[in-house]
């Protein structure tokens, strides 16, 4: 076949159409491009930051009470180390971060006791806090589970507000040289709202993790599907140590769930330990508390992990550390 | 001048570039396609996903018959697969689904007029009566008494555990009092009376070990990852008490000789990469070997298609006299008296339970 010389105008014709179309299919990319990832829940994707709630540059302290009535516990604990006026200033807005994770009466030890929750609530309110609230994200059903825990109602009573979680209350939130906590959905508008927290944790045997306790509670904060964290749960609560500097945690082991946490369900997997521990540093709580289910910090992973991120020290001892026996 | 290329295309150009545009359009349908249908992982991440089937209202009935009772629901029926387990029992999840969970039903029920106080109930489909039994087992509590009207149930001051058939059953108690935990009862037997099985006690693997100084009610299906090694699958275990020691045995049906000793030579490869020490003394059972594990002893050995042993056993003594009784058992069970194998494992009666 011979080759014919190339006509000016045909070729420029050619040329235009040809551009045209690779124009327009172009366009048509662009157009249906969508340069961020499906969102994993509705709302604007804005940085999300947490402050830090922690007392400041103060040492750590914590202190280790024995005794049966939570009440008394909690309030001598709090006065061992200088009062709740030492943690909540007065006009401050603070939120009780308390497991209410199952639908479950307060005596089996599941959920935070509603006995602690209102003791709590005064102490905030007696050192001039503005506005109290108590929240979590349970993974049963929100109005249930603060309903037949018993903790709505102690809440309420003492003066504070509840806010059960709702979809708009949640933000995306990566956390800084996080691994698994990355765009993940947080119930942020209560973190936001509030000047200190205060985190209120039983002490359980938990099958995945081996213990529930101050750190294992933040887990609450999160949305979606997070029970893909259990694969690495020992990661995430080191994630979630690091996410949440508190003012101070409170850890009920007055009665201890011993066996089949995180749920229990009967009575008998409950023993009596006598134990509260209140500590600026969560780390620090849950070593000290590892006891009360026979286990040392070192069979904890997530402990050690936790320390290792810098989110405290599993050498309680080290800490001020104040030892009472409430009366 | 005569143009280069021919104004018409010829009719090979215009086929292909036809194909070129057809498969273009069905890229492009399907990418519209794909677009209505996102990825079910983006879809779980939502929250509002969180709750979805737990309050699923396809099925209100109650889920236990209340029949004379005197209870009434508290609260609607909830239903859980093994996608949304986690949702009800978080961590827990874990141990069911291992164990081959199918679904969960669960509902609370309160004595009429008396809403203070309340059951739930949840029923564990496990698929088999061997599932069931395992979650059972492995989850007894040490001081519970059993259920004299029950087969194969537990009671503790404010609960009672069951396993019927293929199902599990645990009764949550908002406290011990006596008339709730009577109407626990009923409800046990109501469920028992409707959903058929065994009347006595069943105990999977029951013939597997042999009754001298075995403890009453400490028998065991773990039915995956057992002791930490993830190849130790269906293990059975029972507890003795020998010369004032406990002890805790083991057993595994495989399926052949070859396969027994060869679970039997890496679980015992594995202590060793572990840490542990071949102890100095053997024990006097053939082929058996008896490793130091810190301050505990394993003894491991395979008998025909069986795996067996002694689980951290604190006196080497008492275990020796445990393995040596064990593998007589097991040797009878595989010789030339034994029964068929479909006996071996199957459902019998638990005495020590009626």
């Amino acid at each position: 076949m011979s080759e014919t010389a190339m006509d000016r105008r045909e070729f420029i014709r050619r040329c235009t159409r040809a551009g045209v179309c690779v124009a327009a299919a172009g366009s048509l990319g662009v157009a249906f491009y969508d340069s961020r990832a499906p969102a994993a829940i509705p709302g604007p994707t804005a940085a999300l930051t947490l402050p830090d709630y922690s007392v400041g540059p103060l040492p750590g302290r914590i202190c280790i009470a024995r005794g049966v009535d939570r009440k008394r516990l909690v309030r001598q604990a709090f006065a061992a180390l200088g009062g709740m006026q030492a943690f909540v200033n007065p006009g401050e807005r603070v939120l009780l971060k308390v497991n209410a994770a199952f639908a479950s009466p307060p005596g089996l030890g599941a959920t935070t006791h509603p006995d602690l929750v209102k003791a709590v609530v005064r102490l905030c309110l007696e050192a001039g806090a503005k506005k109290v609230t108590v929240t979590d994200n349970p993974i049963n059903d929100p109005a249930s589970c603060f309903a037949l825990s018993g903790i709505d109602a102690a809440a309420r009573q003492a003066g504070a507000d509840v806010i059960v979680p709702r979809q708009s209350l949640f933000q995306r939130f990566s956390l800084t040289g996080g691994r698994l906590v990355r765009d993940w959905p947080v119930l942020a508008a209560p973190l936001l709202q509030a000047d200190r927290i205060i985190g209120l944790a039983p002490v359980k045997d938990h099958h995945r993790s081996g213990a529930s306790m101050t750190l294992k509670n933040w887990y609450g904060l999160l949305g979606g599907r997070r029970n893909i964290f259990h694969q690495d749960v020992h990661t995430l609560i080191a994630e979630l140590a690091v996410m949440i500097r508190p003012t101070v945690v409170v850890l009920d082991g007055t009665q201890s769930m011993i066996t089949n946490g995180p749920t229990g369900g009967s009575l008998s997997d409950l023993k009596p330990t006598g134990t509260l521990i209140v500590s600026t540093d969560p780390v620090a709580a849950d070593a000290a508390g590892a006891a009360l289910l026979g286990k040392q910090a070192q069979d904890l992973p997530f402990i050690a992990r936790a320390e290792k991120a810098g989110a405290g020290t599993t050498d309680y001892r080290a800490l001020n550390l104040k030892e009472i026996k409430a009366i | 001048m005569k143009p280069a290329v021919p104004k018409k295309p010829g009719k090979i150009e215009t086929r292909l570039s036809m194909a070129v545009l057809a498969v273009l359009v069905a890229i492009g349908v399907g990418v519209a396609l794909r677009q209505f249908r996102i990825s079910p992982a983006v879809l779980a991440l939502r929250p509002e996903s969180l709750h979805e089937e737990a309050g699923s209202p396809a099925d209100r009935a109650p889920i236990i018959d209340l029949k004379e009772s005197g209870m009434v629901p508290f609260s609607p029926p909830e239903r859980f697969t093994p996608d949304t387990l986690y949702e009800k029992i978080d961590g827990r999840a874990d141990l069911y689904l291992a164990a081959g969970f199918v679904s969960l039903a669960t509902q609370r029920f309160a004595p009429d007029h008396a809403h203070d106080r309340w059951v739930e109930v949840f029923v564990y489909d496990m698929g088999t009566q061997q599932n069931a039994f395992s979650v059972f087992s492995m989850q007894r509590r040490e001081t519970a008494r059993t259920d004299r009207q029950l087969p194969n149930a537990y009671r503790t001051e404010n609960a009672l555990f069951m396993a019927r058939g293929q199902y599990y059953l645990e009764w949550i108690g908002t406290d011990g009092t006596p008339p709730l935990q009577e109407q626990i009862g009923i409800l046990a037997r109501r469920f028992s009376d409707t959903h058929g099985g065994a009347d006595a006690a069943v105990v999977p693997g029951g013939r597997l070990f042999p009754e001298a100084g075995l403890s009453a009610d400490s028998r065991q299906l773990i039915t995956a990852n057992a002791f930490g090694y993830e190849q130790l699958d269906n293990i059975h275990t029972a507890g003795y008490l020998i010369h004032g020691v406990r002890l805790t045995a083991f057993v595994s049906e495989r399926k052949n000789a070859s396969a027994a000793a060869a679970l039997a030579d890496s679980y015992r490869q594995t202590l060793i990469a572990y840490g542990a020490d071949a102890a100095a003394a053997p024990p006097a059972v053939d082929g058996a070997a008896m490793l130091q594990v810190f301050d505990t002893m394993e003894i491991v050995f395979s008998r025909g298609n069986y795996l067996a042993g002694v689980h951290e056993a604190t006196d080497p003594t008492a275990a020796t006299i445990l393995a040596q009784r064990l593998a007589e058992h097991l040797e009878g069970l595989t010789g030339p008296h034994a029964p068929p194998p479909q006996e071996i494992g199957e459902a019998e009666e638990n005495k020590e339970q009626q």
